[in-house]
């Protein structure tokens, strides 16, 4: 398990859908629109989107089970 | 995560709020095993590149029903009040679009192709990791390769290089020296930038135990037994942990106090000609620093293209390794654990470490061996063998 603090520094920061090259970095700003960005689930690999919660609150976590 | 689980659950049930995760991890049913263990039952994304370019985890962010990030690393205590009880406005500039949803490989390669710049190669190499399968990791590798060609300091280009060697060394489709492709490809990007935790752990995970934090994968063997007891079935790993990802962090790479007793010293066993077993040596990380420490992978795999297979009912697979002057060997001679069945298949692995002497420099060659029990096809001639060995240590500062 992780034991490490979390070092959230300035850091590169890209997403959106991965159709687009572009690359901005990874700081997420309270305040501003978070980027959009869609990914396979884990389980049936059936793309999600950030956006299909539009609408909820979302509490988005990234993590490692490592 | 358990924390924010067991503090939203009730919020989830009703309605009110959504828990979404993203999993940085190479391998995405080690998560599910590990959400199947903790019983979450919301939304888990699969991110093994780092598309989302997370500098470390965990990475928690409050976004409210506009999409508008209203806290980062929020705290439980005041969650409620400060996040969920509160109306917001939808009062943030327009943001980017929203995401097209899977990409469409074939116009990302158009793209790429008629595109002079690495981004577009790099977009198609993330696109078919992610999204192409096993059957298209060979053209994730290979878009990879053309956008550091053009761009070589490209970090991430190189990071998720390394995660489709790995995805391919995992795979049917595997080309000898896929493992050590990865590992250096991550060696690289980490060398680029050093502060980037996700790529240092996964070095790590295949890494000495002196470089290691702690333990990746203990928690699989408790999960699958407390998931058992609870009378569901845990979700099968594709890969399972083994070795450096289950060993623990150690102070000093220390030697077997006993020697062992060397299996074939006079060479006496009939060497595997055929290659009935293919064998395939990795060091992580490599080059190693002197007086630094290393982890030293062998994978042993049956031919597929001679049938070849494991005969289960002798002695199991062993690999004995000779010393090489002031480097310290953990241990000379390794045991892989066999399968119950008579005959079986599967990839054997053993691992091992090395401490470099503090003067080591250039290239050191450690011979080793492997002693198994095989058959040439099922229910065919079956052979005790041996494979010699080279395991070449490249040391440098």
């Amino acid at each position: 398990m992780p034991k490490l603090a979390l070092a959230l520094a300035t850091c590169g920061f890209i997403l959106g859908s991965i159709s687009r090259a572009s690359a901005a970095s990874y700081s997420p700003k309270v305040g501003e629109r978070h980027p959009d960005f869609t990914l396979p689930a884990i389980g049936d690999r059936a793309p999600v989107s950030l956006s299909d919660f539009r609408g909820k609150k979302v509490l988005l976590i990234q993590f490692a089970s490592w | 995560m358990p924390v924010w689980h067991e503090a939203t659950r009730e919020w989830v049930k009703q309605g009110r709020l959504v828990l979404l995760g993203v999993t940085q991890e190479q391998h995405a049913d080690r998560c599910r095993l590990f959400a199947q263990w903790k019983r979450f039952d919301w939304p888990i994304l699969h991110d093994p590149i780092n598309l989302l370019e997370a500098p470390a985890v965990p990475i928690v962010v409050a976004i409210d029903e506009h999409g508008i990030v209203r806290a980062i690393r929020p705290r439980p205590e005041t969650f409620k009040a400060e996040f969920l009880d509160k109306t917001f406005a939808d009062d943030a500039q327009p943001g980017a679009p929203r995401s097209a949803g899977p990409p469409d490989l074939a116009s990302l390669r158009r793209k790429a192709e008629a595109s002079p710049g690495a981004g577009a190669w790099r977009a198609l190499g993330d696109a078919l990791t992610i999204w192409g399968g096993p059957g298209r990791v060979d053209e994730g590798i290979d878009a990879y390769t053309r956008a550091l060609a053009l761009d070589p300091a490209d970090k991430n280009a190189l990071f998720r290089l390394g995660v489709a060697h790995r995805m391919r060394h995992e795979s049917a489709a595997r080309r000898p020296g896929d493992f050590q492709a990865a590992i250096d490809a991550w060696g690289r990007a980490l060398k680029l930038d050093p502060n980037q935790y996700i790529w240092r752990r996964r070095i790590e995970q295949y890494g000495p135990r002196l470089t290691k934090p702690y333990s990746f994968y203990d928690w699989v063997v408790q999960a699958k037994a407390e998931i058992s007891r609870r009378g569901e079935t845990p979700i099968p790993l594709t890969v399972e942990p083994y070795g450096s990802e289950l060993a623990g962090p150690v102070r000093d790479v220390l030697a077997d106090t006993a020697t062992p007793v060397e299996p074939d010293p006079k060479g006496q066993i009939h060497r595997d000609e055929q290659r009935l077993i293919e064998a395939e040596v990795v060091v992580v990380p490599s080059p190693v620093g002197p007086g630094k420490a290393a982890r030293v992978h062998l994978t042993f795999r049956p031919s597929a293209a001679h049938a070849g297979h494991w005969n289960n009912e002798s002695t199991p697979l062993r690999v004995w390794i000779d010393g090489a002057e002031g480097w310290t060997i953990s241990t000379r001679l390794l045991e892989a654990p066999q399968s119950d069945r008579p005959e079986s298949d599967e990839v054997r692995r053993v691992d091992f470490e090395v401490k470099a002497p503090p003067t080591a420099m250039g290239t050191t060659r450690l011979a080793a061996y492997a002693l198994y029990n095989t058959c040439e096809q099922a229910g065919g001639r079956c052979l005790f063998l041996r494979q010699d060995l080279t395991i070449e240590l490249q040391a440098a500062k």
